[in-house]
């Protein structure tokens, strides 16, 4: 019950905010804009997932960040800590509105590309790229990054540490990804250590993919993504684990 | 507070929180504590838009969510506007008929105007425990001014236990603890809790802290 309640309300706080709102505009745009009429073949909805879940990182830091450290922010906490809820609930409540949000925003993609599909002569619509583009790309790296933002703001308490660990974290894993694949000449294991995907997706599978597969594969449902996306998830769950042994419902850090 | 949500629905956020589950049942204690903390009216108002004698009185509605025994406030008058303020020691006054209280301040008159017990603290030692309207009768005839300039403070303070001094119309008024009347260019003067506070503050660490000692203290053993 309590935990129910903590995600409705961080869920409403959030959802009546413009800027929520905004990021969904501008997702949704973005991901119109991108969609050529002519190819909508289920490489190019996965290859337009990956590129739009980049600009999706810049908004999802302020989604986590506030939904982790508003109440020691706005210094509500000592209101908040003291009411007899579990770790569990706060941080699980949490979580899950600030994961919630993140995926529902990041349905401003496929929903952005189906509107292209509004126009007159445009390919026959096939759900199963949507859904797996949606489903096992887009969500799973939401969960990933909303996981490592969420907890960073939570133990640092502060929301803007959302925006730099997320971005140094981004960068990091996406480097050394780059160099185990190009430099070490490990793809396979490069392909592993990127979360985002983007490497796999926007160059590996590019560079090898003949355009009958572009037109039929189920990027999605590729052995390499799979994998990917089981080893980031475990990550992300080791970490929230993490978070919830070392979060204290106190009034200072540690 | 959050910025950007109405008192009611996080009253009622944190009634949940509490273990106020049945909705009826929160409906009705939101209800009452918003009547009672006088934020009815602006309930559907946006915490952001708060003063802080507002947030100060929401507060006290959640931390009466679930109906405490006892409620420790801490400074609670800090910067509020002087009808805020009464507005506020009157709700604790209310409060306290039903709970007890414990309100921490350093302004001497939240302390007159509301509490019927108190005690002094200095550096972790208590070193007065009574009732606010007892302590100032105790000092009844016992507190004396003068009108001096402030080149003469040095030597009064030298010559009588000097307990505080205050300017007044550009001249220093000086508060003098003595028994018996210490002599001429002083009056007496009607004590209040200020000079309760003052002289077992500021006596403590001079050599007239043993006279003032026996007629404060001597409470302390009796009510402590």
């Amino acid at each position: 019950m309590k935990y129910r309640e903590i995600f409705r309300f961080e869920f409403m706080y959030q959802a009546r905010r413009v800027r929520t709102w905004l990021y969904f505009a501008v997702l949704f745009v973005v991901a119109h804009q991108l969609r050529d009429v002519d190819n909508s073949s289920p490489f190019a909805s996965a290859q337009e997932t990956v590129l739009t879940g980049l600009l999706w990182m810049l908004m999802a830091p302020a989604v986590a960040g506030s939904a982790a450290a508003r109440d020691v922010q706005t210094r509500m906490h000592p209101l908040v800590y003291t009411t007899p809820i579990s770790k569990a609930d706060y941080l699980g409540g949490r979580f899950l509105a600030a994961f919630v949000l993140n995926a529902l925003l990041l349905l401003a993609v496929p929903l952005g590309m189906l509107a292209a599909l509004l126009f007159p002569g445009v390919k026959p619509f096939r759900p199963a790229a949507y859904l797996s583009s949606y489903g096992v790309l887009a969500l799973p790296t939401a969960f990933i990054f909303t996981a490592v933002q969420f907890s960073l703001a939570v133990l640092k308490r502060r929301a803007v540490v959302s925006y730099f660990g997320g971005v140094l974290f981004f960068v990091t894993v996406g480097a050394v990804a780059g160099v185990v694949t190009n430099v070490l000449h490990m793809p396979s294991l490069g392909k592993l250590l990127d979360p985002t995907v983007r490497l796999n997706v926007l160059v590996l599978i590019a560079d090898t993919f003949t355009p009958l597969e572009m037109n039929t594969v189920l990027i999605g449902l590729e052995r390499s993504i799979l994998a990917n996306r089981l080893l980031w998830i475990g990550v992300a769950v080791a970490i929230l684990a993490f978070t919830h042994v070392r979060f204290r419902l106190g009034h200072r850090e540690g | 507070m959050y910025p950007k949500v109405s008192a009611e629905s996080l009253l009622d956020h944190f009634a949940v929180l509490k273990g106020i589950t049945e909705r009826r049942a929160r409906t009705e204690v939101v209800e009452a504590l918003l009547r009672k903390t006088n934020l009815w009216d602006v309930r559907k108002q946006k915490l952001g838009g708060y003063s802080g004698g507002m947030r100060q009185r929401f507060g006290v509605a959640v931390a009466l969510l679930g109906s405490p025994k006892l409620m420790i406030v801490d400074e609670p008058t800090a910067g509020l506007d002087p009808a805020e303020r009464v507005r506020f020691l009157n709700l604790l006054s209310e409060l306290g008929e039903n709970s007890v209280v414990l309100l921490s301040t350093h302004i001497v008159d939240d302390v007159s105007e509301l509490c019927t017990r108190m005690a002094i603290i200095d550096k972790g030692e208590i070193l007065l425990e009574a009732e606010p309207a007892r302590a100032v009768e105790e000092l009844q005839g016992r507190i004396w001014r003068s009108v001096i300039s402030a080149e003469a403070l040095p030597e009064l303070e030298r010559e009588h236990a000097v307990i505080s001094t205050k300017l007044y119309a550009g001249r220093t008024v000086a508060h003098v603890y003595c028994d018996s009347t210490p002599g001429p260019g002083f009056e007496p003067a009607k004590p209040d809790l200020e000079d309760v506070y003052f002289s077992v503050i500021r006596l403590r660490t001079t050599r007239f802290g043993g006279q003032v000692a026996p007629a404060l203290s001597a409470r302390k053993g009796v009510e402590g």
